[in-house]
């Protein structure tokens, strides 16, 4: 303890028994003033935050040493404009006096008179101080603050300061625990959501929750609309930063704050209160980036209720971390994405593995049975013929042969009708123009849609080039679905066939808005036989599917909000000019071998 | 009077190799029918002949494989393939066919194909 002044603890008796008296008189009165020191250091032990810590060494200042004004100071590092006596005691942590009215010290401290002697007395703990008590004692102290008193003063603060220590102790270790769950907690999210949107308004509110923020925002980097920003998470009231604006401009604010952050690349502070701004709140941004790419970025604004108003560089490795981690989720989710994509196409795949299958054992046995009965039934057809054309023409034999050559003509049909999957003849391929093949096609249907009411809406793609189809079979595949959609479709719905032209596909769409198929009528579609009409045997869809697919294309069938059921009839382009120049090459080569 | 054209049926199915025969007969062919493509290329070296109607589906070597070796010896051959089956669905060397029928009871149609491939190969 060593006081600026003389020395407090000297305490001589003087000669005589009043003196004597007084002596003890005023050793009891030290005893009680330390005493009150003890109890103060006891009250602060319980102290848990600085303003009250504060709070009771102004009170005690004023209360206990009868100082006429006191101030704490606490320093921050946005503390500015603490009065010069004070920011003399924090740098130096010593004990600074003015002997009289402070005039020399130039700046006078709010609330002071400064008619008094002063000292600033540092609130130390081990090195630094943290603050500072500022007193001015009555004006009649000519000779300045008595040493004790500042002794007593001197004590106190460096309480003060030691239990300030603790407190802010305290707080570094609620305030690393509570990152650290606020990471665990973001973590898990990461590791059990795959939506990008929801992890990032757990990051978001992790990083406001535990920085103390009014709100945050997450962006994310929209490649496919030219690098523009798209809001993935907000959290908190963006409104409550000021009160004053409404929060969409808080909002555009902070993001053209995290463009500016994302430009850097860097962790970008904005103090509040800033002039010459339209930003009156603290704000942060930080870039969310992985492998040298920016994904992102995350934002904080405001800080309410809060002495270090503005957010600081013990908030930046925490603020990166969550930028990383957000980088992993944005990587995460894009992956799973992909992922999902892929699952989808499989299983796409699959569904159209099976329905090739049992097309394929279905048509393999068909064609066997038809083979099976063709033959006997040509014979025993032929040989009528045979009789028939032997006998006179009043035979009545004559007759009954005419009738078994007729019904053989008749199963016959019925075989190329319904058992014929394959195709008969090898396909007459020539190079159509796809829209007049369809526009001849709609011209078929076009009477039935009229009389019935029915719709027909037109579009063509004029950039189909010229394809190597069996114009006939893909007619017959566009009949097929036509008659379809027209016997869905009622008075006033439509029919819309358009043509299209993408990634490498000529597309036919057929759609309409009559009836709706339940879903498991459209995974049947294409199956031979099943049918959801009470007459015809389901075959011309499952034909219909297999001229497409000996075109290489595929037919698809989808609905949507508008349209019931939407057929997607696709041929490839490229692979189609391939196989025209494969053909025109056979061609030659056959002729040569000839 | 011209020398009767020459027509081979290969045709594993006896009922309708006998029809055959009959009809192409009467049309005014010289018929030589055989069941298995083995005994078809054996005929082939033994006589000409200016056409052949193959069965696609036949016991042994198909009708296709036929129809390739009796072209390798003579690319002149008119051939009608004929078939109740419809597995060749897709394979280019029916092609090389001047042209393909479906079985059926009513022979009319066998029979312009026959009577245009002779035409056509005598043309050329």
């Amino acid at each position: 303890m060593k006081p600026a002044s003389s020395d407090p603890n000297h305490l001589s008796p003087g000669p005589g028994r009043e003196s004597q008296m007084e002596y003890i008189r005023r050793i009891e009165s030290r005893i009680q003033e330390l005493s009150r020191l003890i109890e103060l250091r006891r009250a602060a032990n319980h102290e848990c935050d600085a303003e009250s810590v504060a709070a009771g060494l102004k009170a005690y200042a004023l209360t206990d040493l009868a100082f006429p004004h006191g101030e704490v100071f606490l320093s921050s590092p946005s503390s500015n404009g603490a009065p010069k006596l004070v920011a003399r005691a924090i740098r130096d942590a010593q004990t600074v006096l003015t002997s009289g009215p402070p005039v020399e010290e130039g700046e006078p401290i709010p609330g002071f008179p400064g008619v008094g002697p002063q000292a600033a007395v540092p609130i130390v703990c081990g090195e630094g101080a943290l603050g500072a008590i500022v007193v001015e004692a009555r004006p009649d102290m000519k000779d300045g603050i008595d040493p004790w008193p500042l002794c007593l003063l001197e004590e106190a603060a460096r309480d003060a300061g030691c239990t300030l220590m603790r407190i802010r102790a305290k707080r570094d270790r609620e305030t690393v625990r509570a990152r650290i769950e606020a990471m665990a907690r973001l973590e898990d999210a990461i590791l059990n959501s795959t939506r990008l949107d929801e992890v990032l308004a757990r990051g978001v509110r992790a990083a406001v929750e535990t920085l103390g923020a009014a709100w945050g925002a997450a962006w994310v980097v929209d490649r496919s609309k030219y690098d523009d920003l798209r809001v993935a998470a907000t959290f908190g009231v963006a409104a409550a930063t000021t009160g004053e604006n409404e929060a969409e401009d808080r909002l555009d604010i902070l993001a053209s704050h995290a463009r500016q952050a994302i430009r850097g690349r860097g962790v970008l502070r904005r103090p509040a209160g800033k002039q010459g701004s339209a930003a009156t709140f603290a704000a942060v941004s930080v870039p969310v980036i992985a492998f040298g790419e920016v994904l992102g970025a995350i934002g904080l604004a405001g800080r309410p209720g809060r002495t270090m108003a503005d957010f600081g560089a013990e908030d930046e490795p925490f603020l990166r971390l969550l930028a990383a981690h957000a980088a992993l989720a944005i990587q995460n989710a894009s992956v799973s994405e992909r992922q999902r994509e892929a699952e989808r196409r499989l299983h796409e795949a699959e569904i159209q593995l099976v329905h090739t299958a049992k097309l394929a054992a279905l048509g393999e046995m068909s064609a066997k049975l038809a083979h099976e009965i063709r033959n006997p039934l040509s014979s025993i057809g032929g040989f009528a013929r045979r009789i028939e054309k032997a006998l006179p023409e009043e035979d009545s034999n004559r007759a009954y042969a005419t009738i078994i050559a007729r019904e053989t003509q008749r199963l016959e049909a019925i075989l190329t009708e319904h058992l014929d999957f394959a195709r008969i003849q090898p396909p007459r391929l020539e190079i159509v123009d796809l829209n007049a093949t369809v526009r001849e096609t709609i011209e078929l249907v076009r009477p039935e849609c009229e009389a019935g009411g029915v719709r027909l809406l037109e579009a063509y793609e004029s950039r189909i080039p010229g394809m190597l189809l069996d114009s006939a079979r893909v007619k017959q595949v566009l009949l097929n679905i036509l008659k379809n959609a027209r016997q869905s479709t009622h008075q006033g719905q439509r029919i819309r066939v358009r043509t299209r032209a993408a990634d490498g596909w000529a597309q036919i769409e057929i759609a309409n808005d009559g009836e709706k198929l339940p879903g498991e009528i459209l995974e049947q579609l294409f199956v031979p036989f099943a049918t959801s009409k009470s007459s015809g045997c389901g075959l011309g869809l499952a034909v219909a599917d297999q001229i497409v697919k000996e075109h290489g294309g595929e037919i698809r069938v989808r609905s949507d909000s508008e349209w019931s059921v939407i057929f997607t009839v696709s041929f490839p382009i490229r692979t189609n000019q391939d196989r025209r120049r494969t053909t025109e090459r056979r061609t030659r080569e056959r002729r040569r071998a000839a | 009077m011209p020398r009767l054209q020459r027509l081979l049926i290969v045709e594993d199915d006896p009922n309708l190799r006998r029809l055959y025969q009959e009809e192409f007969e009467d049309e005014g062919y010289e018929v030589l029918v055989c069941e298995s493509g083995e005994k078809a290329i054996d005929l082939a070296r033994l006589g000409a002949f200016d056409g052949a109607v193959i069965d696609i589906c036949l016991g042994g070597m198909d009708g296709i494989e036929v129809m390739r070796n009796l072209l390798a010896e003579r690319p002149d051959l008119a051939v009608v393939l004929n078939s109740a089956y419809t597995s060749f669905k897709s394979d280019f060397s029916t092609w090389a066919a001047e042209s393909y029928v479906v079985k059926s009871s009513d022979m009319g149609g066998l029979k312009t194909a026959v009577r245009e491939a002779l035409g056509t190969r005598r043309a050329a």
